[in-house]
């Protein structure tokens, strides 16, 4: 991001802001090594997806930063977003954004209680008929997250268009990578609600909620990568196509997108327990297994006006 | 009329000349027609039952309901009636299948599926697909597959009647489209996160050459109104004109020309 965005990011981490990177980087308090998480995963199964990765992604961060202590004093989102257009920067932005990423995700996972181990999906999987029902288990307000669930819907027409795309888009990504519950913070051209804003409270205020994907290291905070090329290609390159330029200024670089909920997609979480055809039996689990209460924990104030 | 024969019975006419020594040699299509021999019953015979609805045809209608416009009912069939019946059973039947009809329904209901390339191969030619799931291996998902599912489902009697089934087979195409284009997206976005550079498609093309085309016409149009703007203010027109009325009105003139000018640059 450029300019302006840390500016607007320092009230957003401000919560993480006083704690140190070592405080980061230490596991979930909320899971247990060597036990399953019920329903959702095996203790093998939540090895290889939260503890394999968690181990190696902050062991490579710590190296990074052992010999700066500015770094060391941290939140991992503001080294994302300090870092994000760095290039010789990349290995630290890459270890940070993953390990936040990881750490996002499983924060709002809790056990199911009256669901069975997982089990591989067969080849049958691939030729599944999709439910057609509309109502489902683990809605937002069944866990109290009323206010959640009446966002959602006002966001997303309803909870089942919701609960479709933000699955979907999980069931799409290929590679590794993870599907976002976002909170837009819109930076209007007339300082509406916009980051200009002093007081910190106002500038948390969020108008519409939105799902987006990240591949790899890609991170919410760093998703945008307007006038980026034109840094890389430098003087005398060819110049943008129509379409690249209508992309480049199509977001607003100022916009915040505040992170509600992180689905891992990677197959290193569901490859193991759920076999090559079980992607979406995984989904499903997720979705039984979400904590809303803690997704709604993360939810700003929302803003008066809603843009489109 | 007594049927005329004689041009079929050809196979028969040349193996009897054969036989008897007039003919030395075989006729090169002797064996062709001899294996596929011509069709030699001509005779019309009444189709007495529809093969699409199994109903029989030489049933009579039944009376309608209402009184006629004499205001009596009717109670026996007439000449015209037994002719009618008689003769409708020597043309051939309308076939009406209900899987056309929910064909027609669908595309009805989503015409824009119509856009989509097409298999036109019939089923019957093709492999046997198992409609107990509306995904196929080897077969795109489209229009077809909603009314195959929904016939399964009637069969199988996990609906009783045919428009829950078409409702639900309906509902699982919604589903499955949905994450065809999310999973379409997605794959282009992921493909250009990780560095993919797509070129112009067919339709970018288009517009590029469209534009490129419509900017010469601009710079010729300009020229054009230029010039024609530059006629209508001829000096000539006011030489010897003191009158300052006259002027006035030369200039509004040329005013509006430059205000045309202006436009097409904008």
């Amino acid at each position: 991001m450029n300019g302006s965005a840390p500016r607007t990011l320092r009230t957003l981490c401000s919560r993480s802001a006083t704690r140190s990177l070592h405080a980061q980087a230490k596991p979930l308090a909320s899971l247990r090594a060597g036990a399953p998480l019920d329903g959702l995963l095996s203790p093998q199964g939540l090895n290889n997806a939260y503890y394999a990765r968690h181990d190696a992604y902050s062991h490579r961060l710590q190296q990074l930063a052992a010999h700066n202590p500015e770094l060391q004093e941290a939140a991992l989102d503001r080294i994302v977003a300090d870092n994000a257009r760095s290039p010789a920067k990349r290995d630290l932005l890459a270890s940070a954004s993953m390990l936040y990423n990881l750490q996002f995700a499983y924060a709002s996972l809790k056990g199911t209680a009256n669901a069975t181990a997982p089990q591989r999906s067969s080849r049958d999987a691939l030729l599944r008929t999709p439910d057609t029902a509309v109502a489902f288990a683990n809605e937002p307000a069944a866990q109290g997250a009323h206010r959640l669930q009446e966002e959602l819907a006002a966001s997303f027409r309803s909870l089942v268009e919701f609960r479709t795309l933000l699955l979907g888009s999980a069931a799409a990504i290929e590679g590794d990578g993870y599907t976002w519950l976002l909170a837009r913070k819109y930076a209007t051209p007339y300082g509406g609600s916009s980051g200009a804003a002093t007081d910190s409270a106002s500038a948390n205020l969020y108008d519409r909620l939105f799902v987006m994907n990240t591949y790899n290291a890609g991170s919410p905070f760093n998703f945008n990568s307007a006038g980026m090329l034109d840094a890389l290609r430098g003087k005398g390159a060819e110049p943008l196509s129509d379409v690249e330029r209508a992309r480049a200024t199509a977001t607003d670089s100022s916009t915040v997108y505040i992170p509600l909920l992180a689905i891992d997609a990677s197959p290193k979480a569901w490859l193991g327990d759920y076999g090559v055809y079980g992607k979406q039996a995984y989904l499903e689990r997720v979705w039984q297994a979400v904590d809303w209460r803690v997704v709604e924990d993360r939810m700003p104030k929302k803003s008066p006006v809603v843009y489109a | 009329m007594k049927i005329q024969a004689n041009a079929v019975n050809i196979l028969e006419r040349t193996s009897s000349y054969l036989q008897a020594g007039l003919l030395k040699k075989t006729p090169a299509w002797y064996d062709v027609v001899a294996k596929v021999q011509p069709v030699k019953k001509f005779n019309r015979e009444p189709i007495l039952k529809n093969p699409s609805t199994g109903r029989n045809r030489s049933e009579f209608r039944d009376f309608p309901e209402a009184v006629n416009t004499k205001g009596l009912y009717k109670t026996r069939y007439n000449i015209v009636d037994k002719k009618v019946a008689t003769n409708i059973l020597y043309k051939p039947p309308k076939l009406s299948y209900l899987e056309d009809r929910l064909r027609q329904l669908f595309y009805e209901q989503h015409p824009w599926e119509l856009s989509r390339p097409k298999i036109v191969i019939e089923n019957e030619l093709g492999k046997e697909y198992d409609w107990s799931h509306i995904l196929q291996l080897g077969k795109p998902l489209d229009g077809e597959s909603v009314v195959q599912r929904s016939l399964y489902l009637v069969r199988n009697k996990q609906h009783d009647n045919i428009i829950d089934a078409y409702n639900q087979a309906r509902f699982e195409f919604y589903r499955l489209r949905m994450q065809q284009e999310l999973d379409e997206q997605v794959a282009q976005e992921e493909a250009e996160m990780f560095g993919s550079v797509f070129n112009a498609s067919a339709l970018e093309y288009g517009i590029a050459q469209e534009q490129r085309v419509i900017d010469q016409w601009k710079k010729k149009a300009i020229k054009e109104t230029e010039i024609s703007a530059a006629k209508r203010v001829n000096p000539a027109e006011s030489w010897g004109k003191e009158d300052a009325d006259k002027e006035g009105e030369i200039e509004g003139e040329a005013g509006e020309a430059e205000e045309e000018v202006e436009e097409l640059r904008l």
